[in-house]
This record gives C-alpha cells, sequence and structure tokens, in this order.
C-alpha cells in the first residue's frame, strides 16, 4: 500500500539521506562538478518559519518517495499564496503502482485545503514528468535554462 | 486544523504499553467492536477498559426501547481495567487537564500494521455528549488519520482531542502496530 502524508522534514532528515543519493545519481546533471551536499539546515529554517512543506510517501513505514516545496505569497505577486516545488522522486521500485498519482493527489488537495492558489512544479529534460502534469492538468508555463560558468 | 487539537505531548506511556505487552490475552478478551456487523473495525483489537453496559436485542425497536430506558452515556469499568492499572493516571490525569465532569469510554485500540478504520462518523448523541481523546500508545510515520479534509500524524506520547462528530478514518501504512487509549470526558462547558 503506498499513502502519503504531510510530516515534518526535520523529522525525515536521516531517512531521506538514504534516499536522495538514489534521486540525486538517476537525476542530477554536472555530476562531477557539482556533488550532493544538501543544506539540511536551510530546509530546516525553512520548515521552522513555516515555509516548508514535506509530504512523505510511504509504503508498509518505509520512505517511498516524496514532494518538497516552499509556500508562501508569490515574490511578485503578494495576493497569491504559492507553492514552488523543490524536487519531488519516487523510488525506482515503487514506480508503476500509481505512487506518483497518490502523491499528487495527496499534494494538490493537501495545498488547496490550506488557501494555496498556484502549485509550480518543474521536471527535467533528460528524466521527464510532463506527461503527468500534462494529465493532470497542469500548463506549461516556463522554460529554465541553464549555463556551466566554470570551475 | 478544525478537527484536531493537539493538546499535550511527553506523555510517559511506556508503564502501560509495558503492561500491554505482559498480558496480550487481553486483546482478546473482548471483541465486541472488531465484531461490531458492518462495523468500521474489522482491522482493530481492543482492551475495553470502560464501556456502557451491552445488551443484546432481537429487534432494532427492541435496541431502541432498551436505550431510552437507560442513561447511554454510562459508563462502567470493566474487569480489564482492573488488570491495566497503568492506564488509570493516564485517563485521570487527562481528566483533570481538561476539567472533566464525567468519564465516558476508555478504551485501548490497536490497528494492525495495513490495517484501516473504514471512514465513518461516531454516534450523533454520544459525539454531542463527550468529547474523544486520544493518547498515544505507539505508533510510526505511514500511519494517517484523517477527519474530513484534515490529516494528521499522532505520535507517542502525544495526546490530542478530535472532532469525532465528522467523519474520520484512519490508515495504518507503518509496519508497526498502531495502539491508542481513547478516552471520552464531558467537559464543562
Amino acid at each position: 500500500m503506498i499513502t502519503a502524508h504531510v510530516e515534518s522534514f526535520v523529522a525525515n532528515i536521516e531517512e531521506l539521506k538514504h534516499i536522495i543519493p538514489l534521486h540525486y545519481e538517476e537525476l542530477a546533471l554536472n555530476k562531477d562538478k557539482v556533488p550532493l551536499s544538501p543544506r539540511w539546515d536551510r530546509y530546516a529554517y525553512s520548515e521552522s518559519i513555516g515555509e516548508l512543506f514535506f509530504v512523505a510517501l510511504r509504503d508498509a513505514g518505509e520512505l517511498a518517495g516524496y514532494f518538497i516545496g516552499f509556500v508562501a505569497p508569490g515574490l511578485h505577486y503578494s495576493t497569491c499564496l504559492t507553492c514552488i516545488q523543490d524536487i519531488f522522486y519516487v523510488k525506482p521500485d515503487e514506480r508503476g503502482a500509481a505512487a506518483g498519482k497518490v502523491l499528487f493527489d495527496f499534494v494538490e488537495k493537501e495545498l488547496k485545503r490550506r488557501g494555496v492558489q498556484r502549485l509550480i512544479t518543474n521536471s527535467k529534460n533528460h528524466f521527464p514528468a510532463a506527461w503527468m502534469f500534462d494529465r493532470r492538468g497542469y500548463e506549461p508555463i516556463e522554460t529554465i535554462h541553464s549555463l556551466w560558468l566554470g570551475d | 486544523m478544525r478537527n484536531f487539537l493537539r493538546i499535550g505531548q511527553g506523555t510517559d506511556v511506556m508503564p502501560l504499553m509495558a503492561a500491554i505487552m505482559r498480558q496480550p490475552d487481553l486483546w482478546k478478551e473482548d471483541t465486541y467492536l472488531r465484531d461490531y456487523p458492518q462495523g468500521p473495525f474489522g482491522d482493530v483489537d481492543s482492551i475495553i477498559l470502560r464501556f456502557p453496559k451491552k445488551i443484546v436485542a432481537a429487534t432494532a425497536e427492541q435496541a431502541e426501547q432498551h436505550l431510552a430506558s437507560i442513561d447511554q452515556h454510562e459508563s462502567l469499568d470493566t474487569p480489564l481495567y482492573a488488570a491495566l492499572p497503568e492506564a488509570r493516571p493516564l485517563v485521570m490525569g487527562l481528566m483533570s487537564y481538561v476539567g472533566g465532569t464525567r468519564l465516558g469510554r476508555v478504551i485501548i485500540n490497536r490497528i494492525r500494521p495495513g490495517g484501516r478504520i473504514t471512514p465513518h462518523c461516531d454516534t450523533p448523541d454520544h459525539a454531542a455528549y463527550y468529547e474523544r481523546h486520544h493518547i498515544v500508545l505507539q505508533s510510526a510515520p505511514g500511519v494517517d488519520f484523517r477527519c474530513e479534509d484534515e490529516h494528521v500524524y499522532m505520535g507517542q506520547g502525544e495526546t490530542w482531542w478530535f472532532n469525532n462528530a465528522a467523519e474520520h478514518e484512519v490508515v495504518n501504512n507503518s509496519a508497526s502496530d498502531r495502539i491508542h487509549l481513547i478516552v471520552d470526558v464531558r467537559c464543562a462547558r
């Protein structure tokens, strides 16, 4: 059984330390130049001021995936409570059983309950999840570009 | 949150948990809730410490007549309460903390890993009369308690009030039993 839960990010750091490296290996770019080194203290601070939104996906108690976002009024749109996705992930062995649907069904419902008006998500071009967002009614609104400027 | 309120944390529940672990047969003494026809508690074991006197009525009419002839809010200690004296300070401490004027049902519920309490509302008369509290004896991430559109995780040693008149359900998607001490308290309002 896969279920989604709002949980404390800080309380999950030890479990995340086992999964985030999988996420990094599978999806990160420029790994030879950009090692995985999460700023756990910055996440903890965001949680302490109520901005961090962490949803854990669980299978028989084990962390099977997650959604991390930041919730705040938009910097340019102070009247629009916005959730900007940081990252989301479903472990490879948990895919294929609608885990992504369970995760985003819960994320959207819980954010709506909290009064969030806009949810902004993203996915990697080399590992796209756009098909899922298209299916859920999201609109593509922006393209992000990256340029490596040197060591 | 409108349906949940965490009113305490850090309660030492280990004396009661240890007493329960030492007496596993207590879970088999009373299967009233688990066996309740079409009830939501098919995945739940209970140790019923206080409960209204149970009767067996042959018809719905007889059951209604019985309820009309008694104070349906009166609960009595069961013999199992004597087997778990470690529960009493938790119950009476809560009574004192919330300004209780009458003690109702006191039940320890256990939901197995993968088990659930299906969506339901508690009996309106009962939910209107008593305030429902949960003292968490054992839980683990993966347990979800939903009431209407709100979800909470209740950690071990925490005490929560919740609105049992509204539709609620529990899913235990953890690897451990979820064990709660449930205490109904009539409060001065």
